[in-house]
């Protein structure tokens, strides 16, 4: 795109011409300064970077999303963003995409669905936008309080379990305070200690929040125990000494984050006198899952061609949601068994260009990969040596080295005749190669689809994976550009 | 801890059965997740599932094994 002028024209008939060099994808619709308004010809948009005239400098201030504000000479320009929505994409200036995987919208539709995220809180699952991922939307959604247990005493201690055979409690069912279906202990040891408690298992999951109520009753009879102490998530304790009143149900209303899976509900002595015989109530048990890890079962193909990633076991799911909080950097993978199966089969001639972070370098960890059988490798990652790779048909060509912790955007082309690898903009030379010729599996995100076998999973996060099957070499540092733009890596 | 099947049918069949008890969304929404785990291949051409997580009926429980033999797999340089 060729540079623009900008011309701003003053009440007294004097005016002002600037030269604005400009790049693509972003751009700016019009400015005013000192309330008048600059007109600027957008007939295509672009992202205003520099404008110098007559040894003036107009620094612009940019972040992800785009110019925030101008000043000329320390005047500040505003800028009038309310038509970005109409802006090119990148998979409108980059056409012809193979696969094209990420939380932003590269389609440019505006409403773009990216994932599909299941709540590990009940398993529900649902579609999201760009826009929803980028809001809060879709955490919050992750985040939705869901009852995961509520207690039934009518016919069994219901997952409650009887405490340890050296414990001094015994589970029941029995009435009291004019209310049925209740748990009962009744306590067989003199003493109380850190074993008295109510305890059930595989309750909650670890990092997360919970509000737990109950209704208890403690009668005056007793001889010792007259009190809770805490209610425990996992190992992580909350007081709640001092609330009960005896021979009355008293509700409580606990909240906080759990560090394992049981919830014990922990009783409490006046050191007075013999706890043998001693009985505590609870009835109206409900546990209330407030924040939620969130997994991604699909990573939508925005390209048009129906690409989609997709992991239908729960358990390899890579994660968007870690405990309430939106993963920063894309999608968390665990490198172990996480991943995504696509049905691409490799081309013989393809682009791939990956953004990620990995949390341990000098291990062979791909972002995306995929061969029939030995010397038919497609892929882009690192290898042993902690540097960026591309895997071609006999070989890997290497990059450069990493960082663990650091984002790297990796820009990988194989043809039947030349291989390429460039790493944040810093390229490797090109040279010879051959076809790799694959024709059965697909390429596997987050790990290498070794005929069929996963390995070299990713240990760390993947922003955005785009594919090509075709040599994007002439556009690559207008792709890079854009990339960067969008993600501050270099 | 594992139990191993014959066929992935079979391996199948009981992963399916624990994914309907999760309520997961392929069952309920007929797309979306499926399985908590499902089975893989084994050395000696039968099929191991990961139950750690499962729920085992008394049988299964005096069936399940600590580890299985792994394929052979191209584990040239990659």
């Amino acid at each position: 795109m060729a540079d623009r002028t900008l011309t701003i024209n003053h009440a007294d008939g004097g005016s002002e011409t600037y030269t604005l060099k400009t790049e693509d994808v972003l751009g700016v619709r019009n400015m005013s300064v000192d309330g008048e308004t600059v007109t600027i010809d957008r007939t295509a948009p672009d992202l205003v970077r520099t404008i110098i005239a007559d040894g003036q400098t107009i620094t612009i201030d940019t972040t992800r999303e785009g110019v925030r504000t101008l000043t000329v000479d320390g005047t500040e320009i505003t800028i009038d963003r309310s038509e970005e929505a109409n802006l090119e994409s990148f998979l409108q200036e980059f056409t012809g995409a193979s696969a094209a995987y990420s939380l932003r919208d590269l389609a440019g539709s505006g409403n773009t669905t990216v994932v599909r995220v299941r709540r590990a809180s009940d398993n529900s699952e649902k579609d999201f936008s760009a826009t929803d991922v980028s809001s809060g939307a879709m955490t919050d959604w992750v985040n939705t309080d869901v009852l995961t247990y509520e207690s039934d005493f009518s016919s069994g201690t219901d997952g409650f379990l009887t405490p340890p055979s050296s414990a001094p409690w015994t589970c029941n069912i029995d009435s009291i305070g004019g209310l049925n279906d209740n748990l009962r202990l009744t306590s067989n040891y003199p003493v109380v200690n850190v074993n008295t408690y109510f305890r059930r298992n595989r309750t909650l999951s670890a990092g997360n929040s919970y509000r737990v109520t109950f209704d208890a009753y403690i009668p005056s009879t007793n001889s010792e125990v007259d009190d809770f102490s805490t209610v425990a998530f996992g190992t992580s304790q909350v007081n709640i000494a001092g609330q009960i009143t005896l021979d009355q149900w008293t509700s409580y209303d606990v909240t906080g984050t759990a560090n394992a899976t049981a919830l014990f509900i922990r009783l409490k002595g006046n050191s007075s006198g013999d706890a043998t015989g001693d009985v505590v109530y609870i009835r109206n048990v409900q546990i209330t899952q407030t924040t939620a890890h969130g997994f991604v079962e699909t990573w939508y193909d925005q390209s048009g061609n129906g690409n989609d990633a997709v992991q239908q076991v729960s358990g390899s799911q890579p994660k968007i949601v870690d405990a309430g909080v939106l993963v920063t950097g894309g999608l968390k993978f665990d490198g172990v068994d996480d991943s995504f199966g696509t049905s691409l089969v490799p081309p013989n001639t393809v682009t791939l260009i990956g953004v990620a972070n990995w949390n341990v370098v000098n291990q062979a960890t791909f972002l995306i990969g995929a061969r029939d059988s030995t010397d038919q490798r497609s892929y882009i990652g690192q290898v042993s040596g902690g540097v960026t790779a591309l895997g071609v048909a006999d070989g890997a060509r290497a990059g450069q080295a990493l960082t663990a912790g650091t984002d790297y955007l990796i820009f990988g082309k194989h043809s039947g005749i030349t291989r390429f690898i460039s790493t944040n903009g810093i390229v490797g030379s090109d040279a010879a190669g051959s076809a790799p010729n694959n024709n059965i599996f697909g390429y596997h995100i987050g790990a290498f689809n070794d005929a069929g076998t996963d390995s070299a999973f990713m240990d760390g996060s993947i922003s955005e994976i785009i594919i090509y099957d075709s040599d994007q070499l002439a556009n690559r540092e207008a792709i890079e550009a854009n990339i960067n733009n969008q993600y501050d890596i270099y | 801890m594992y139990l191993i099947y014959s066929t992935e049918e079979a391996g199948i069949e009981r992963a399916d059965e624990e994914g309907k008890y999760h309520e997961f969304s392929y069952w309920t929404e007929g797309k979306g997740t499926r399985w908590l785990t499902k089975p893989v291949p084994t050395a000696d051409g039968k099929w191991a599932l990961d139950v750690s997580e499962y729920e085992l009926d008394g049988l299964e429980e005096s069936s399940v094994v600590d580890s299985y033999l792994i394929p052979d797999t191209i584990e040239d340089n990659i």
